[in-house]
C-alpha cells in the first residue's frame, strides 16, 4: 500500500494505516529532526509527535495529488524553520543561547574512540555550523535519500537551487571534515 | 547529478577520473585534496545513514490516544448530527421526524391486533362450522350403536314375541302371563313370580334403552328356567 493510500485510510479513521505510516516515517523523521535541531533528542521527539499529531488530526491537509514523502518533509522542514525563528527571538533576549547550537565536545576528549564515532560527532558539529538552507537540502538529499526533484517539491524551490545548495553543503562539510581525509593526514 | 558524485567518489580515486568527469565536477573539486576530502566525507556519511533513531514508546502511545480521541470524536459528531436531524429542536414537537416515526409505529402496532382479531373471528366461525359438521358426523357415528342396539333389541323383542328363538318364548309367555294375570286373584298374582317376569320385562325395557338388550335376553332365559313361573303358566292354562 502506498503512502498516499495510507493517508486516505487515515482520513477514514483506520488505525492500522496510521500505524503503518508511523512505522515508515517515525525513525527517519526523528533522525532528520535530531540533525536539524542540534541533536536535541527531546525536542526532536516532540517534533515527531507534533508532526504525526497533525496527520492524525488534520489528514485532509495532505494534498493527495502530491507525494506523501515530499509533503511530510516539507512539513518537517517548516517546523524546523519556525523553531529557528523562535530561537532567533530568544537569542536576542538571552545570552546563554549559544549552548543550543553547540554540540557537546565530549568526543574531542576521547582520543581512543572508534573513527566512525569521531566522524559522526564531527559531522554533527559541521551540520550545526552549516547554514540552515544548505543543511536542509543536504540532509534531505544525502541522509534522508530524497531526489533533487522531491527536495525541490518539498521546499518549493527549483531543482537548480537544490543542486547548487547541495554542492555548497558538500564542499563546506568536506572542508569541515578534512581531518578524516587520509590524503590530508598524510 | 549529486547521486552521480556520491557514486563517483565512492568508486573512483582522483587518478581514475576522466577529464570529462573532472570538468563536470569542477565546481566541487579542482584538486586531488579536495576530491579526497569529499570522498572521505561521503564514506563517513554512510555511517551516519546507518545510524537509527527510535522514537520512545510514549510518543506512539500519546499519538494512539490522540487518534482514538480524534476519530472517536468523529463518530460522536456523526451520532450528534443524526440526533439533530431526527429530533430537531427548532421544529415543533409533532413535526420532529422521530416523533412522527414513533406515531407511525404506534399506529402500526395498534392496527396489528385489529387485523389479527378479524382473522381470529374468521377462524372461530370456520372452526364452528367445522365443529357442527363434525358433530353431525359424530352423532351419526355415535348413534349407530344405539340404532344397532335398537335393532338388536327389536330383534330380541320380536323374536321373543314370536317365539322363534329357543330362549325367547319364555319372555313372550311372561307377557302373556301378564295379560292373563288380570284374571287372577291378587294373592296369586302377588305370589306368582310374574313380577319378577314383569320386572324382568321392565328391565328389558330399560335395558333396551340403555343398550343392554343382549344381557336382558340372557336374563329372560334364566327366568324361563324358574319352576314357579312354569307352574303358574300351567295353572293359568
Amino acid at each position: 500500500m502506498s503512502d498516499e493510500d495510507l493517508m486516505r485510510s487515515i482520513s477514514n479513521g483506520e488505525r492500522k494505516a496510521f500505524d503503518e505510516i508511523y512505522a515508515r516515517y517515525s525513525k527517519p523523521l526523528l533522525a532528520y529532526f535530531m540533525r536539524m535541531l542540534w541533536k536535541d533528542r527531546e525536542k526532536a521527539e516532540d517534533f515527531v509527535h507534533d508532526l504525526f499529531a497533525k496527520i492524525v488530526q488534520k489528514p485532509e491537509y495532505f494534498d493527495v495529488t502530491r507525494a506523501f514523502k515530499t509533503w511530510v518533509y516539507s512539513v518537517a522542514n517548516n517546523m524546523c524553520k519556525n523553531e529557528y525563528k523562535k530561537q532567533e527571538v530568544r537569542k536576542g533576549t538571552q545570552n546563554n543561547l549559544d549552548s543550543q547550537y553547540h554540540i557537546s565536545d565530549e568526543s574531542s576528549n576521547v582520543m581512543g574512540e572508534v573513527q566512525d564515532v569521531f566522524f559522526r560527532e564531527a559531522f554533527e558539529k559541521g551540520m550545526v555550523k552549516l547554514d540552515e538552507k544548505h543543511r536542509e537540502v543536504f540532509l534531505l538529499r544525502h541522509v534522508q535519500g530524497l531526489s533533487t526533484k522531491e527536495i525541490a517539491e518539498a521546499l518549493q524551490i527549483n531543482e537548480g537551487t537544490v543542486k547548487s545548495r547541495v554542492f555548497y553543503a558538500i564542499k563546506y562539510l568536506s572542508e569541515e571534515l578534512k581531518m578524516f581525509n587520509p590524503v590530508f593526514n598524510r | 547529478m549529486e547521486a552521480d558524485i556520491e557514486k563517483l567518489v565512492s568508486t573512483k580515486s582522483f587518478k581514475d577520473l576522466t577529464i570529462q568527469e573532472r570538468n563536470e565536477w569542477a565546481d566541487l573539486f579542482s584538486t586531488e585534496e579536495e576530491y579526497e576530502q569529499m570522498r572521505s566525507m561521503f564514506l563517513g556519511l554512510e555511517t551516519i545513514k546507518e545510524e537509527e533513531f527510535e522514537p520512545s514508546a510514549k510518543v506512539k502511545r500519546s499519538l494512539d490516544d490522540l487518534f482514538e480521541q480524534t476519530h472517536g470524536m468523529k463518530a460522536g459528531v456523526v451520532k450528534t448530527s443524526l440526533w439533530t436531524r431526527i429530533f430537531p429542536q427548532e421544529k415543533s414537537f409533532f413535526q420532529r421526524p422521530l416523533v412522527q416515526m414513533a406515531a407511525a409505529l404506534v399506529l402500526v402496532l395498534l392496527a396489528i391486533p385489529f387485523f389479527t382479531q378479524n382473522s381470529f373471528k374468521n377462524d372461530v366461525v370456520q372452526m364452528a362450522k367445522e365443529d357442527s359438521f363434525g358433530a353431525k358426523k359424530n352423532s351419526t357415528t355415535t348413534e349407530m350403536p344405539v340404532a344397532e342396539l335398537n335393532s338388536e333389541g327389536s330383534i330380541s323383542k320380536n323374536s321373543a314375541a314370536s317365539g322363534a328363538l329357543d330362549e325367547s318364548p319364555l319372555v313372550a309367555d311372561a307377557e302373556m302371563v301378564m295379560a292373563e294375570a288380570e284374571d287372577m286373584s291378587e294373592d296369586q298374582v302377588m305370589s306368582a313370580p310374574v313380577p319378577s317376569i314383569a320386572h324382568s320385562d321392565l328391565d328389558f325395557e330399560r335395558q333396551e334403552n340403555s343398550g343392554y338388550a343382549a344381557a336382558a335376553a340372557v336374563k329372560s332365559t334364566s327366568v324361563a328356567e324358574q319352576k314357579g313361573v312354569l307352574d303358574l303358566l300351567i295353572v293359568t292354562f
